[in-house]
């Protein structure tokens, strides 16, 4: 599903990533973990194209996106679901509005957004606040609004960047099973996080990063054998 | 794309930074007020100066002792113009004609004329010369000059040729202002909405986080953009209608020329709906330039 060949990212001359070289298969939960400034989030940003590599080939889906064109990164960012540590929500929308954004961009109907909308904040739990603006809800609720406009279309690869950072124990494990949740339904999940706390508790797939380079792999074992159809979040009601 | 959605983000924008919106309208609206205002006084300086063109005539003064030979080339000559002559054929003005005409046109001095020994005047083949050109003139009234028979020329260039430099030079000075008031524009309602779309920056990254493309990011500010401006352009359309109404027949009675040009001398309706799409097209640009920026994400 994710491939990256001898991968290197430098800034300014600083190295980011140093020859990383990895493979998530179809329907893996992989931890990404380090200190601050191992790499982390460069190697996400990597595989959603907010970033190009310096050096090295990276597959996505089987299509090499080291080399890919910049108009078609949209088309393939519309597979790729990505939450951040700060939810980034529009906070002058509703809670529906922010899902529904990701349906308007692939231009889907009114009743079709209405439709799929509702089932992935009925699957995060959150439907009964759909017209709420996302201020009024807690940090676990935004980063579940977050969670399903990366999930409302169905995306194969669900990357998250800290996306327990900004919250407290019992709100971080609420996110965490919903991705592991996420993750059992059949999208390959990847989180960055430096909480070692969560690598213990979930006993997936680690790779530790540090100073761009991978350091140690371990829960390899964990790896998947059997991957479930995906649904969409209406099939999975 | 939906286009209802497009414009429902466009007028959420316009909600969510009204003062942005208002500015960016107000600055179209003022500047197209004053390039439309501009361009209707350059109108009307134009028409004024090629209906004075128009009454313009070219007079051929002839010797006493010009033979009718003479005087009949002289005649043929100023039909050969080229101008519409089958309108305006030359006319022979007798000196007596002429000196009867000076003295009614004196009104009560008129009589003094006649204790004169003998008539100054002398007799004119008369010509209109509908053509502004004071370079043509000039040169036709030189050839003239040179013909026997031919005792003065008078062409009316010293009039009009000043007159048509002064408006060229006018032409050239407004075209200069309309080029930078309309950069200007460009310029502060293109920051205008600079500053709105990087009040809205969040938006476009997350916009392009789940897949937009820059057109389905950029059409709702270019829509934006376009309502903008095409509100700047009716407004600026609107005043610029009162003003004009309210102006016009004032100026019209204190300057007698501008009478001459009748009631209507603008293509008022066109003139206004030119302003109301050029402010359109002036909002398309403004935000066009403004949102490029903000894409690369």
């Amino acid at each position: 599903m994710i491939q990256l060949f001898h991968v290197h990212k430098q800034y300014r001359g600083q190295p980011a990533l140093v020859d990383v070289n990895l493979d998530v298969d179809k329907g893996e939960f992989v931890f990404l973990t380090g200190a601050s400034g191992a790499g982390k989030t460069t190697l996400l940003k990597l595989i959603f194209c907010a970033e190009r590599p310096s050096r090295g080939q990276i597959l996505v889906s089987g299509r090499n996106i080291a080399r890919i064109r910049e108009s078609a990164i949209p088309y393939l960012r519309r597979n790729i679901g990505v939450v951040f540590q700060d939810f980034k929500l529009l906070p002058s929308a509703t809670v529906f509005d922010n899902v529904a954004l990701t349906l308007h961009v692939l231009g889907r109907s009114s009743s079709e957004i209405r439709r799929r909308v509702m089932a992935v904040l009925e699957a995060v739990g959150l439907e009964h606040k759909a017209a709420n603006p996302p201020q009024r809800l807690s940090g676990g609720e935004q980063q579940r609004v977050a969670i399903a406009r990366a999930l409302v279309n169905d995306p194969a690869i669900l990357l998250a960047d800290e996306p327990t950072g900004n919250l407290d124990p019992a709100l971080t494990l609420d996110i965490m099973n919903l991705l592991a949740d996420v993750n059992v339904r059949g999208t390959t999940v990847l989180v960055a996080t430096h909480d070692h706390s969560l690598l213990e508790r979930y006993q997936k797939r680690t790779l530790t990063l540090d100073r761009g380079r991978i350091l140690e792999e371990s829960g390899s074992a964990s790896r998947r054998a059997a991957i479930p159809d995906r649904g969409s979040w209406e099939e999975r009601r | 794309m939906s286009l209802p959605y497009v414009f429902r983000r466009a007028l959420k924008g316009m909600r969510e930074s009204p003062f942005g919106a208002a500015v960016a309208t107000a600055t179209i609206a003022l500047a197209l007020f004053a390039v439309g205002s501009l361009g209707a006084a350059g109108a009307v300086a134009a028409r004024a100066l090629s209906s004075w063109g128009r009454d313009l005539e070219l007079t051929v003064y002839l010797d006493d002792a010009a033979t009718p030979a003479e005087r009949a080339e002289v005649s043929r000559r100023l039909a050969a113009l080229g101008e519409p002559s089958s309108e305006a054929p030359p006319r022979l003005l007798d000196k007596r004609q002429a000196l009867a005409a000076l003295r009614q046109s004196l009104g009560d001095v008129g009589p003094v004329l006649d204790d004169l020994p003998e008539n100054p005047l002398r007799d004119a083949v008369v010509r209109p010369v509908p053509s502004l050109d004071p370079a043509r003139l000039a040169a036709l009234a030189g050839e003239l000059r040179a013909l026997p028979g031919v005792a003065d020329v008078d062409d009316g260039s010293q009039w009009i040729g000043p007159a048509v430099r002064l408006l060229a030079w006018l032409r050239r000075a407004g075209l200069a202002l309309f080029g930078v008031v309309v950069a200007t524009t460009v310029i502060l309602v293109s920051n205008t909405f600079r500053l709105a779309v990087y009040a809205r920056r969040d938006e476009i990254g997350i916009l392009k986080l789940v897949g937009a493309t820059d057109s389905f990011v950029r059409l709702p500010f270019l829509v934006e953009g376009l309502i903008e401006g095409s509100l700047g352009g009716s407004f600026a359309s609107l005043a610029l209608g009162g003003a004009w109404l309210w102006a016009w027949p004032r100026a019209a009675v204190a300057v007698p020329l501008l009478a001459s040009l009748g009631a209507s001398p603008l293509p008022l309706g066109r003139l206004l709906a030119g302003i109301a799409t050029f402010g359109a097209l002036l909002g398309l640009a403004a935000s066009g330039l403004s949102v490029g920026r903000f894409l690369k994400v």
